[in-house]
């Protein structure tokens, strides 16, 4: 039995134990999930610029900026992910 | 031409207990001279009137002689249709010749430039205020030009209400520096609608929760044990980042999803999700019924509710869900409506 008594000594999931299979797996979807959210953030420059177009006030420029480093803190984490991962 | 009730519309503009204060006694004298004066003027214009028809019967009796000097004076007093003008009337004549028909208005204005400082100015009011009743004053053109007119004009909401300057607002009134697409250039934007802002309380409570998760709920749960640190870090990262995605996307669907009201149209501008956008109009003259509803306890407190407007447009109905005040935004509404049929019949439509 491991520490939390739940599972039994197989221990399957603990990076030490696991296969290399196991570990790529979790790899290629820590990496995939950060690449969707990549293209989430950019959807939302896009959205913010078209309703700015659509309809103009004086806070949307502060939007666009913060969409704009939004975007920007999730390409980085994206890099930083496949560095270290 | 001399009007015989000149002497009666003084009377009743000057002997008034509402244009006169204790302190115009004197102008009351000066104003009996004035009266007194203009009687002599009559009485000259009646008797040189009837010296010349005398003379103009002598003429015709001997026609010989005098004859050429008297028809040429008689010729000279038609052209000028009177030898003795009244000073006092003259001016009024030239500026207000249609208004013959209403002595009232022209002898008052003739009194009110004679007669100085407050007694000119206290009956200049008094004739304004009894044109506005009886006929138009002698200033305004006698056919209304064609002119649409300012929102404060003819609504009631529009004048009590101030422009907001909150970008943030949910009831936003005459909005400095916004625009929309499709704008027309004399187009103005009366009313910037958005949900009450106690809409979001849900969703940020829920945000509340999920940022503190982490630190709450996931040390009972066992399943990250088994993760090596590297791959908890960014469990953690990315659970951050959904509940960054997902106040991100509610804040904006909340700001993004607003309701326009113009000075020709209804305009509902939905925001959906981040790649849906939809954008519906109606002009102010399709509108049909307008209904308010505000139900629920919340709804009750906070004075917010649903507006449904039904149209003769593509678009059969708008309805701007949980917008503050809908009373107001009703009442808008129908004086927008009522507006727009009386430019309609008044021949004012652009």
């Amino acid at each position: 039995m491991n520490g939390n008594g739940l599972l039994p000594d197989l221990n399957l999931f603990s990076p030490a134990g696991a296969s290399s299979i196991l570990e790529m797996f979790l790899k290629v979807l820590f990496i995939s999930a950060f690449f969707i959210f990549m293209v989430f953030s950019f959807m939302v420059i896009r959205q913010t610029v078209l309703m700015e177009k659509t309809y103009k006030t004086t806070l949307g420029p502060m939007i666009k900026l913060f969409a704009v480093a939004y975007f920007l803190v999730s390409v980085g984490i994206f890099a930083l992910v496949i560095i270290i991962l | 031409m001399w009007r015989p009730d000149f002497t009666l519309a003084c009377y009743n503009f000057f002997m008034s207990p509402t244009i006169f204060s204790a302190s115009d006694v004197q102008q009351k004298s000066r104003q009996r001279e004035l009266e007194e004066e203009l009687k002599k003027i009559t009485q000259a214009n009646k008797n040189n009137g009837e010296d010349l028809s005398q003379s103009a019967e002598r003429t015709a009796e001997h026609p010989t002689g005098e004859s050429a000097d008297v028809s040429a004076q008689q010729s000279t007093l038609d052209s000028e249709e009177k030898p003795i003008r009244n000073p006092y009337l003259e001016e009024s004549r030239q500026e207000e010749p249609t208004l013959d028909d209403n002595p009232f208005t022209d002898t008052t204005e003739v009194l009110a430039e004679v007669t100085p400082n407050k007694l000119g100015s206290s009956v200049a009011s008094a004739s304004k205020t009894e044109d506005s009743q009886s006929a138009p004053s002698p200033e305004e053109p006698l056919v209304e030009p064609i002119k649409s007119n300012e929102p404060e004009d003819y609504s009631d909401v529009m004048r009590n209400e101030k422009p907001t300057t909150n970008p943030l607002a949910s009831f936003v009134v005459r909005p400095p520096g916004v625009s929309f697409v499709n704008q027309h250039s004399k187009e103005k934007i009366l009313l910037v609608l958005r949900q009450h802002p106690i809409v979001n309380f849900k969703w940020v409570v829920i945000s509340v929760f999920l940022i503190l998760a982490p630190f709450l709920v996931f040390p009972l749960l066992p399943l990250f044990d088994f993760l090596a640190s590297e791959f908890k870090f960014f469990t953690m990262v990315g659970w951050y980042l959904l509940v960054s995605a997902y106040v991100i996307e509610h804040l904006l669907y909340w700001y993004y999803n607003i309701y326009l009201i113009t000075d020709e149209r209804i305009i509902d501008i939905d925001f959906i999700s981040l790649i849906y956008r939809r954008v519906s109009e109606a002009k102010i003259d399709k509108i049909e019924d307008v209904t308010s509803a505000t139900t629920g306890l919340f709804a009750g407190i906070f004075n917010y509710g649903n507006v449904t407007i039904q149209t003769a447009a593509e678009k059969r109905e708008f309805e701007f869900l949980a917008v503050p005040q809908p009373e107001k935004v009703t009442r808008l509404l129908n004086e927008l409506v009522l507006e727009e049929e009386r430019e309609k019949n008044e021949g004012r439509v652009m």
